[in-house]
C-alpha cells in the first residue's frame, strides 16, 4: 500500500515537473517568435542571493528530518500510551461530568 | 496530564479540552488501505498554503488591465522574495487540484461514499469543482499569452451549451470578450466569491465527516468487523504533520528550482500562440475537445462534447446514489468505470502533449 | 550532585524539543514574510528638472515638483538663490503650501508655521521642513537628496 501511494506520488511529481518544463518551453518559444522584451526571469538574482537559497532549503530539509525524529517519538508514545488506555481515564471523567 | 494555568484559564472560558476529547473519542481505522486518509488533509495543508501566499500577493498584485502583467512582474523582480511566494502560489495550486484527485479516486475506488455517506460525496464533488474554478480563475491573473488564450478558449466552451450558454460566457467574462473587465470579475471571483463559496462547503464536508465518522473497507462491512483504530487525536494527527512536513518541504524544493515563468502581457489582437495548452487538470477535456468531429449529424460537435462532458459530471455527482450495490456486480461495473476514466484522463492528457 | 528524580519528565524534554525546533523553523520563516509585506522605503538620490519651466519663477515664490511620491517645493529667495524642501510637514504629514505675504510656510491639518527658510516657528511641527540639495546646471536644476547646495543666481 505504502509502495502504491509512494508510487503514485513520484507518478504525479514527474507529471508535474514534465508539464512544468513544457510550460518554460513554450513560453520560450513565444519569445523567440515575437522577439519582444524577454520573458520575466524570476529566481535569484545574484551568487548571494543563489548561496541564501541553497542554505535556506538545507536547513529546511534538515529540520524536517529532525522533526519527523521528534515526532515518531510523539507517535510512539501517543500509540504506547492508547494500548495502556491511558486515555480512557480521560474519556471516563468527562462522560461522568455530563 | 497536569496543564498549565494558561492552558487552564483559556479552558474554563473557551472549552478547549472538549475539543481534546472529542478529538481522542474520534477514531480513524487502521488497515492495509488506511494511508489514502491522508489524501484529504493533505488539500487542506496546500488550501492554506494557498490562502497565505495568496494574501502576500494580493498586498501588490494590480488587477487592472494595464497593470496586471507589470504589477505581477514587479513582485517576481522587486519585491523582495516575491518570485518564491509567486512560485509557491502556483506550484500549491498544482499539488493541491492533484491531491485533489487522488482522494476523489480513492473514495471512488473504496466506495467510501455508500450510505450514509453521499452527501460527503456531494460536498466534495463540489469541493472538487470549486478547487478547479479557483485554478482557472488565477490562471488568468497574471495577464499574459497563455492567460489570455485559456481564458478565452475556457469560457467560449459554455456557450455551446444550448439557450443559457450564451449567458453563462457574458456572465464569466463580464461582456462579450475576454477584456480588463475579466479581470476584474475573475478576481473578485478568485480572492472573495469562490473563497466563501468553498469555506461554506468545506464546513459541511468536515461536518459530514465528523457526524458519521471516518469509513472503513468495504470488505469489513460485508464481514461485519470492525477494524482496528487509533484515536484522531493525538495518534493520527501526529503522523498526518510529518506527511504535511514531507509536503511542505517537496512544495518549496519544487517552488525554488522550478518557478513559473511570466510571459509577455496579452495582447488583444494578436492571434493565439500555437501549440495553446491549457493548465495539466484541463488537459484531458481540452483534447476530448479537439477529437470531436466539426459536426455529428445535425449537431455541433462541439455542443456534443460539452454535452457529454455534463451528462459525465452530472453522473459523477450521483455516483452514491446510482451505485446501489457497492459489493455486488454492479458495483464492480462502477469500479471498472472509474479505472476506465483514469486511463482516459491520463491517456488523452498524454496526447495532448504530443 | 546526583538528584534523586529527574527535573523534568520525558514527555516535557520531548515536547520541549520538537516545540523549540518548530519555534526556530517558524523564525526562520518569518524573516522572509516580513520583507516581503513591509515595503521598503524608497526615495530619488536625485531628481531632475528642466531649467526652463523654473528660470521664470519669481523671487518669494515657489513651485512644486515630485520628489519620489512626496511634494517637493522649490521657492526662489528674495536674493535671486533657490531653495529646496520636502513639502510635507514634521507634524503628521500633510503636505504644506507657501504663503507669500506673510513669508511664511503654512500647514493647513493644525495651524503649523514655518519661517521662509523652512524653520518651524508656530504650532505642533517639532522640526524644520527637510531641506534638499541643489545643483544648477546648463539644462537642468537637479534636486539633491542631500543638503548639499550648489546654488547661483540665475
Amino acid at each position: 500500500m505504502k509502495t502504491v501511494l509512494i508510487g503514485v506520488l513520484i507518478l504525479l511529481s514527474a507529471g508535474l515537473l514534465i508539464t512544468g518544463k513544457v510550460h518554460a518551453q513554450q513560453e520560450i518559444d513565444l519569445e523567440t517568435r515575437n522577439e519582444a522584451k524577454t520573458v520575466v526571469h524570476p529566481g535569484p538574482q545574484d551568487i548571494v542571493e543563489k548561496v541564501g537559497i541553497y542554505v535556506f532549503l538545507a536547513w529546511v530539509w534538515i529540520s524536517i528530518v529532525v522533526l519527523i525524529y521528534f515526532l515518531r517519538l510523539k507517535v510512539k508514545e501517543a500509540d504506547r500510551l492508547y494500548e495502556l488506555k491511558y486515555y480512557d481515564s480521560f474519556k471516563k471523567e468527562s462522560d461522568q461530568q455530563k | 496530564m497536569k496543564k498549565s494555568k494558561l492552558l487552564a484559564w483559556l479552558d474554563e472560558r473557551l472549552g478547549i479540552s472538549q475539543l481534546s476529547r472529542f478529538g481522542q473519542k474520534k477514531e480513524v481505522p487502521q488497515h492495509n488501505h488506511s494511508l489514502w486518509y491522508y489524501t484529504g488533509s493533505s488539500i487542506l495543508f496546500f488550501f492554506i498554503i494557498q490562502i497565505i501566499t495568496g494574501f502576500m500577493l494580493l498586498l501588490y498584485y494590480k488587477p487592472t488591465l494595464e497593470q496586471a502583467n507589470d504589477s505581477v512582474a514587479a513582485i517576481m523582480t522587486e519585491v523582495p522574495f516575491g518570485w518564491i511566494i509567486r512560485s509557491i502560489h502556483s506550484w500549491s495550486a498544482s499539488f493541491m487540484i492533484a491531491f485533489v484527485i487522488i482522494h476523489m479516486l480513492s473514495i471512488w475506488l473504496t466506495k467510501s461514499y455508500r450510505k450514509p455517506r453521499e452527501l460527503t460525496w456531494m460536498s466534495g464533488v463540489l469541493l472538487m469543482g470549486l478547487s478547479l474554478a479557483f485554478g482557472f480563475t488565477g490562471y488568468l491573473l497574471p495577464w499574459d499569452e497563455l492567460s489570455l488564450s485559456a481564458t478565452k478558449v475556457g469560457t467560449d466552451i459554455p456557450r455551446t451549451i444550448p439557450l443559457i450558454g450564451e449567458w453563462i460566457t457574458k456572465f464569466l467574462r463580464g461582456g462579450e470578450d475576454v477584456t480588463g473587465d475579466t479581470i476584474t470579475r475573475f478576481f473578485g471571483m478568485h480572492v472573495s466569491i469562490l473563497p466563501l463559496a468553498i469555506f461554506l462547503v468545506l464546513a459541511l464536508h468536515i461536518f459530514l465527516i465528523q457526524k458519521h465518522g471516518i469509513s472503513q473497507p468495504l470488505s469489513y462491512d460485508r464481514e461485519g468487523r470492525k477494524a482496528r483504530t487509533i484515536p484522531f487525536w493525538p495518534n493520527f494527527l501526529l503522523r498526518e504533520s510529518i506527511f504535511w512536513l514531507v509536503l511542505s518541504g517537496i512544495l518549496l524544493t519544487v517552488a525554488v528550482f522550478f518557478p513559473h515563468h511570466l510571459g509577455q502581457p496579452a495582447d488583444l489582437t494578436a492571434p493565439a500562440p500555437e501549440g495553446i495548452k491549457p493548465e495539466w487538470y484541463f488537459l484531458f477535456l481540452f483534447q476530448t475537445l479537439k477529437i470531436f468531429p466539426a459536426h455529428l449529424l445535425l449537431i455541433e460537435g462541439e455542443t456534443l462534447a460539452v454535452l457529454l462532458i455534463l451528462l459525465s459530471a452530472v453522473l459523477f455527482f450521483f455516483l452514491p446514489v446510482i451505485d446501489t450495490d457497492p459489493s455486488g456486480k454492479k458495483g464492480k461495473i462502477i469500479t471498472l468505470i472509474a479505472v476506465f476514466f483514469i486511463a482516459y484522463a491520463v491517456g488523452m492528457s498524454l496526447w495532448s502533449l504530443l | 550532585m546526583k538528584i534523586k528524580h529527574s527535573l523534568f519528565s520525558r514527555r516535557t524534554f520531548l515536547n520541549s524539543l520538537l516545540g523549540g525546533w518548530l519555534a526556530a523553523v517558524a523564525s526562520s520563516l518569518l524573516y522572509p514574510i516580513l520583507k516581503f509585506i513591509i515595503p521598503p522605503y524608497r526615495e530619488p538620490d536625485e531628481v531632475e528638472l528642466v531649467k526652463s519651466e523654473y528660470e521664470d519663477l519669481e523671487p518669494n515664490s515657489t513651485k512644486n515638483f515630485m520628489w519620489g511620491s512626496k511634494p517637493g517645493i522649490l521657492k526662489r529667495n528674495s536674493d535671486g538663490t533657490f531653495s529646496a524642501f520636502v513639502g510635507v510637514c514634521t507634524h503628521l504629514d500633510c503636505n504644506v503650501s507657501y504663503l507669500p505675504e506673510q513669508r511664511k510656510f503654512y500647514c493647513a491639518c493644525h495651524d503649523g508655521w514655518y519661517d521662509e527658510s523652512g524653520n518651524n516657528i508656530s504650532g505642533p511641527p517639532p522640526r524644520p521642513l527637510r531641506q534638499l540639495g541643489i545643483s544648477i546646471g546648463d539644462e537642468t536644476i537637479k534636486i539633491l537628496k542631500s543638503g548639499q547646495v550648489n546654488n547661483e543666481k540665475v
